[in-house]
């Protein structure tokens, strides 16, 4: 028998935080993003853990941070101009190399724009937002079960490598209900903050190990040592020597792009002898499977690339597939973002072709359907 | 459950007459059911006094998008909902109008057109109009029969506060046996 239960994206966000472990959570609740906390402010404190009220969306970013350095599973919950103000300690998080999980709820910006209409316009700001050279890893999901799965990846993913993960997802999927069985999802092994034996007297917390990772050690934990932002050396000091620096930004940066083919996930969906691929994320994303099983009806082979990881963009296995293609449509709610990163990885003789709305609607599967059978 | 392959219903109204709550409502019935199914909603400005509207998607397979575009069934509680949303109406879908609130009966050449007094049952019988959203959800399943009625009570009573539960349950079996009437004329 199916225990099948009708749940909300932004409820099976927050119980697959608890599925990951998540102990806290900070935040300044805005829609669509607030029943995220709503469902964590009830049942955190039933598994012994926290969720603080913030007075804004800077502190929220730094409670986590505190948190985290206490090696408390943390994240925090956000929408487009919250996600704006938690970009300084964001950076703050990828630099100290503290883990943990910002979830943003896109809405239709820029700035206050539509709190209620959905929109694809943070892609680029979840990578690019802070200054300097940081990495990220995000992940997009299309589906209410799927939120649940890449909840607890994006905790999995902060605890092995040690950085900031950011879940972006859309109004609709946050909103929308899907029916789904939470409890039969098999999310794997449950990533937990590595530990070291070495005694606090020889323990350099910024030395990486042979995977290119440092070990952090919670605070509390008799380790004793400095987490700040400037370039640092092993032990958290700043030093601006050059020799540093360039660790400093390899560290951070290497970490990821050594993992990323550990990190990439996505899905293909009639991929193998597709003249025209479509490449999409979240809700879109729903709209062009839709489009591939019509367009297939009507004996056009059209396929659908769905990067599920956006950051690290999943480069090589998009560009097997743009290899095999003649032309590849890019929908997407925002003025034309993921269509950058398609274009910087297609052989120059295919057609890259954008669908680019901003309307505050979703785009549906005639629209996309209308430029496939004009490209074809 | 039927062999559906693909169903929309969209569920409309003013803010406050419960039209996103039976909406979810009716998807839970509909997961009993054992199909699978999308609820969505418009919210914000459109919230309490606007045009509200609740939408279910549902087949026996997942439906890939996401928003209603064609409703099978479009029910209306407000003249304003009904003009607006009408135009989107299958040609042979069933139309559901709460004869209370909209005067203007719209002419249709195909489809079924229910025009019911579901607000005005609501207050003659239980004293409130606020169960006419539930008097809705058993006329529409009356007319429908997309889900067992006793799914739809389980529904029901799940998302209602348990001291208003007999309420309730007298609100659906209004309405369903109004739908049953209607059909037997």
């Amino acid at each position: 028998m199916s225990r099948r239960e009708l749940i909300q994206g932004n409820e099976a966000c927050a119980r697959g935080a608890l599925k990951a472990g998540v102990r806290f959570c900070a935040g300044y609740p805005i829609t669509p993003s607030t029943d995220v906390v709503e469902f964590l402010a009830q049942e955190l404190p039933k598994v012994g853990g926290r969720f603080i009220q913030m007075e804004d969306e800077i502190a929220s970013m730094g409670a986590v941070l505190g948190a985290s350095v206490m090696g408390v599973k943390a994240m925090t919950v956000t929408s487009g101009p919250g996600f704006d103000l938690m970009q300084e300690n964001i950076a703050f998080g990828a630099m100290a190399q503290l883990p943990c999980v910002v979830v943003n709820v896109q809405r239709s910006g820029p700035s206050t724009g539509g709190a209620t209409l959905p929109a694809q316009g943070d892609l680029i700001q979840a990578k690019y937002g802070t200054s300097g050279d940081s990495p990220r890893i995000v992940l997009y999901p299309n589906s209410v079960e799927e939120i649940y799965r890449l909840t607890v990846k994006a905790f999995n993913y902060a605890e092995q490598y040690m950085t900031p993960v950011i879940l972006l997802m859309d109004e609709i999927i946050g909103h929308m209900r899907e029916d789904v069985d939470l409890e039969a999802i098999d999310v794997g092994e449950i990533v937990e903050r590595r530990r070291t034996n070495i005694p606090p007297s020889e323990y350099r917390p910024y030395e990486a190990d042979e995977t290119g990772i440092p070990i952090l050690m919670p605070f509390g934990s008799g380790y004793r040592y400095v987490v700040q932002g400037m370039h640092h050396d092993v032990y958290g000091m700043p030093n601006l020597s050059a020799a540093n620096v360039e660790a400093t930004i390899y560290q951070i940066n290497s970490k990821i792009d050594r993992h990323k083919e550990e990190i990439w996930l996505w899905e293909e969906k009639e991929t193998e002898d597709a003249d025209i691929l479509l490449v999409a994320v979240g809700c879109v994303s729903r709209s062009a499977l839709e489009v591939v099983e019509q367009a297939r009806k009507r004996g056009l082979k059209v396929g659908l690339f769905r990067p599920i990881t956006i950051w690290p963009f999943p480069e090589e296995p998009l560009s097997q597939v743009l290899a095999r293609v003649k032309a590849v449509i890019v929908p997407e709610m925002n003025w034309g973002q993921l269509i950058h990163k398609v274009k910087e990885v297609k052989p120059d003789r295919v057609a890259a072709v954008p669908i680019n709305k901003y309307d505050g609607t979703l785009i549906m599967p005639e629209e996309i359907l209308k430029v496939v059978e004009e490209v074809k | 459950m039927r062999d559906v392959e693909k169903c929309e219903i969209r569920i409309s109204g003013s803010g406050g007459q419960g039209v996103v709550l039976a909406s979810i409502i009716f998807a839970e019935a509909l997961v009993a059911e054992g199909y699978h199914v999308i609820q969505t909603q418009a919210y914000g400005v459109e919230a309490r006094g606007g045009a509200s509207r609740g939408e279910v998607l549902y087949g026996k397979e997942r439906p890939n998008y996401l928003s209603v575009r064609q409703p099978d069934i479009l029910v209306a509680m407000t003249q304003q909902a009904c003009d607006r949303y009408l135009p989107s109406l299958k040609p042979e879908g069933t139309l559901i109008l709460d004869s209370f609130f909209v005067e203007r009966l719209p002419e249709r050449q195909t489809g079924r057109t229910f025009a019911v007094p579901l607000t005005k049952i609501a207050i003659d019988e239980l004293g409130k109009p606020l169960y006419a959203n539930i008097v809705m959800l058993g006329f529409m399943n009356g007319v429908t029969e997309q889900v067992a009625p006793e799914h739809l009570e389980e529904a029901v009573l799940k998302r209602v506060a348990p001291a208003f539960a007999e309420e309730n349950r007298r609100a659906l079996r209004l309405g369903y046996e109004k739908a049953r009437s209607m059909l037997n004329k």
